[in-house]
């Protein structure tokens, strides 16, 4: 029965995979053993493994300087069973032994939306939802800056493209940590799915402008907007993870969703904190824009003051609760 | 003839040096005669034993009862728990003082002691003549007891509030001295100043109605009742008055409604930079009634703000128009304890017939003092593209029905022509 011995890294990733067929193999630095080690608190001729009779596998110490330990740090005083898959230690150097008959995970099915998320990658993707980032950003400059203002655009318009560039952040991280992980960079899909989400924020942000307006800046506007960015970012980190790990769907989604809720925790705080007396800024939504984008009538002053009466009671119900407590 | 110069200009020395020593023998005659009756007054701390207050009172013939100010008193009067009323006399006796009464919208406190003087102040019946002397009593600084001679400038103009305009000095620490005419009769209590020898007498009218009032039992629920019938009396003459309206650009909107609201006007129309043109007129009642160290009411305040586009795209416009909508704070200082957070309405109105505007009407309400309402309110006409009236107002310390009435009315007096 053939044995195959692996050679794992700090991390316990597999950097070398060998394959033996004889019943001894000679583990050390000396170039004439089966499997030759790098690592210099390895000794030239530090371990065996020897195959008995009945197929299993024993780790001898050669009376190596730095030991050999099994899992739990347990020293090999002379020789030790080992089991398929367990891994064991020269000085620091970590193996892993498996037999031939050892089970291996089941064939992953190429998943449909990692490769939609692949497929986003591509270059006419990523200019587009560029475009759109773009595109608001200018939008925001013609709306805000003044007359005064105006020798000021070459210098906000060139911080487009350091906006742009700073959304690369993300997946060259991103990138990075799955090269780390021996797997594919995927840094195009991910630089796509992060301006897809940052073009989805500012559209979102964009809608919820003049659902606000619509709805004389309730409540549930408010609420609504933040869920909204909520899930925007959830999906992102949601497809970041399916390009950049093999977490199980459930993992990948948990683990978004506490970092979306991290990330958008200012505006839960600001949307579910009450207000403090302490301010002396009212709190309130004073979006405005043109009436025809307003869908509804607008009340007139009998229904106003109703509204406002309607108002004074909750507020004094605040005061006796208060007083209550 | 120049001999006759001579001789005039000798009798005019020697008249002025005579006016002036007679008013100092004057002075030192009323401080010789009063001292007595004059009392520093110090809010103790319990705990620390500390003085946290001082100010000047004095003594009132017939009741025997020690007049100040209640901005002296207030925090006795809000934490009678917490700290305790002393006196100290010209004589260095010391003895305790308890609250009888308040009157917060004249800010005067009575206070009970078992302290006598050898003479103490009487009222003056009948309000002096303009230019009479007044001489003002107090402890300014804690410095000692001091007199200031003035002049008596009748009541002050444009305010709702009866305050005798005194021309002396008044300094911290003379709150709630007398100041008196050359007999020694108060003719009002020292209460505000406004520096440079401009100084505020709460009136002897005042403090007679507050000595003949009956006894309360309980002295918040009393303030409370003063600042629902103070608020009442104020907006029952505005309610009442007929609005000067004044044209504000395309709009009109309300002037100098009463004689106690005051405006003022400023406008960017010279800089042609600006790429919106912007006209502000503000209103306000400025005179504030104090609660205590971090609580005032009692403001009115009234803002409309006219601005014009030049050649700008609406929602160009639109966003420079929201930056002047959102910035509304309330008006008066009011700590945790004393109000609930602001709650607030926000809602697209039609306040004529065609005519829209985006509103924003927020409230609190005070903790202590139940029915009373801090109010904000601001509102942005929305029927052009290119041009907008925002007009605000916020009130302190009014019920809803007043809150409710004057909204109404100042909505319905802010129209487009």
């Amino acid at each position: 029965m053939a044995v195959i011995v692996e050679v794992l890294n700090k991390q316990q990733k597999v950097t070398e995979r060998h394959k033996f067929l004889q019943p001894q193999v000679n583990l050390g630095r000396a170039f004439d053993n089966d499997v030759i080690l790098f690592n210099k608190h390895v000794c030239p001729y530090h371990a065996v493994l020897q195959q008995d009779e009945e197929g299993h596998w024993w780790l001898e110490d050669l009376s190596s300087v730095n030991g050999s330990f099994l899992s739990g740090r347990k020293a090999v005083v002379a020789r030790e069973l080992l089991r398929s898959g367990e891994i064991c230690w020269l000085g620091e150097q970590a193996l892993r032994l498996y037999d031939d008959a050892h089970p291996v995970a089941a064939t992953m099915p190429f998943s449909v939306i990692e490769q939609r998320l692949q497929a986003m990658g591509h270059w006419a993707f990523i200019l587009l939802f560029a475009l759109i980032l773009a595109t608001d950003q200018v939008a925001e400059i013609w709306l805000t800056l003044s007359k005064q203002m105006e020798h000021m655009w070459p210098a906000r318009l060139l911080d487009i493209p350091r906006s742009l560039l700073l959304f690369c952040i993300l997946p060259a991280i991103l990138a990075l940590w799955s090269r780390f992980n021996q797997q594919e960079s995927h840094f195009m899909p991910q630089l796509s799915l992060t301006y897809a989400a940052a073009a989805c924020g500012t559209l979102w942000g964009a809608f919820c402008f003049w659902l606000g307006f619509n709805l004389d800046g309730s409540g549930m506007a408010q609420g609504v907007e933040v869920v909204g960015y909520t899930l925007i970012l959830t999906a992102l980190f949601s497809g970041n993870f399916c390009l950049a790990t093999h977490w199980s769907p459930r993992f990948r989604t948990a683990v978004a969703l506490a970092l979306a809720l991290l990330a958008t925790s200012g505006q839960w705080a600001n949307l579910l904190t009450p207000p403090s007396p302490f301010d002396r800024s009212l709190r309130y939504d004073a979006r405005i824009l043109p009436l025809p984008f307003y869908l509804g009538q607008g009340k007139d002053i009998q229904q106003y003051e109703q509204d406002l009466q309607q108002l004074f009671e909750q507020v004094e119900q605040k005061r006796q609760y208060k007083d209550k407590q | 003839m120049l001999r006759k110069t001579w001789t005039s200009l000798v009798w005019l020395v020697l008249c002025c040096w005579s006016a002036q020593s007679y008013s100092a023998a004057v002075a030192e005659k009323v401080f010789a005669d009063y001292a007595d009756a004059l009392l520093q007054v110090k809010v103790l701390e319990y705990a620390s034993g500390a003085k946290s207050a001082i100010g000047s009172g004095f003594l009132l013939a017939d009741s025997d009862l020690v007049v100040t100010n209640y901005h002296v008193v207030s925090e006795a009067v809000l934490f009678p728990q917490k700290y305790q009323l002393e006196f100290l006399a010209q004589n260095q006796q010391k003895g305790t003082l308890e609250i009888v009464a308040v009157d917060v919208v004249n800010d005067l406190a009575l206070l009970k002691t078992d302290y006598k003087a050898a003479k103490s102040f009487q009222l003056q019946q009948q309000p002096p003549v303009q230019g009479a002397a007044v001489y003002s009593l107090g402890n300014p600084h804690d410095l000692g007891l001091i007199v200031v001679p003035g002049t008596y400038n009748g009541l002050q103009k444009h305010s709702f509030y009866p305050r005798i305009h005194f021309t002396g000095a008044i300094n911290s620490g003379m709150s709630g001295g007398p100041a008196v005419n050359e007999a020694g009769e108060v003719i009002g209590v020292n209460v505000a100043s406004a520096g440079n020898d401009l100084g505020f007498l709460v009136p002897a009218a005042a403090l007679k109605t507050l000595v003949e009032k009956a006894v309360v039992s309980d002295l918040k629920q009393d303030i409370q009742q003063q600042l629902l019938d103070n608020q009442q009396r104020m907006f029952q003459q505005i309610l009442q008055a007929d609005w000067q309206l004044k044209s504000f650009g395309p709009a009109t909107v309300p002037d100098e409604i009463v004689p106690f609201i005051r405006c003022w006007g400023t406008s960017n129309v010279e800089k042609d930079k600006d790429d919106v043109k912007r006209v502000n007129a503000f209103c306000n009642q400025p005179e504030e009634i104090f609660l205590s160290s971090e609580f005032s009411t009692g403001r009115i305040e009234m803002q409309f703000e006219w601005i014009q586009a030049k050649d700008l795209h609406p929602l160009q416009f639109f966003r420079r128009y929201q930056f002047s909508i959102s910035q509304m704070n309330a008006d008066n200082r009011a700590g945790q304890d004393d109000v609930t957070a602001f709650s607030c309405n926000n809602q697209l109105l039609n306040p004529a017939e065609g005519q829209h505007a985006k509103a924003i009407f927020c409230i609190r309400a005070y903790r202590n003092y139940p029915q009373l309402f801090d109010v904000a309110y601001i509102s942005a006409s929305m029927d052009h593209q290119q041009q907008g009236v925002v007009s605000h107002f916020t009130l302190s310390g009014v019920d809803q029905q007043i809150a409710l009435a004057f909204s109404r009315k100042f909505i319905g007096a802010v129209v487009w022509q």
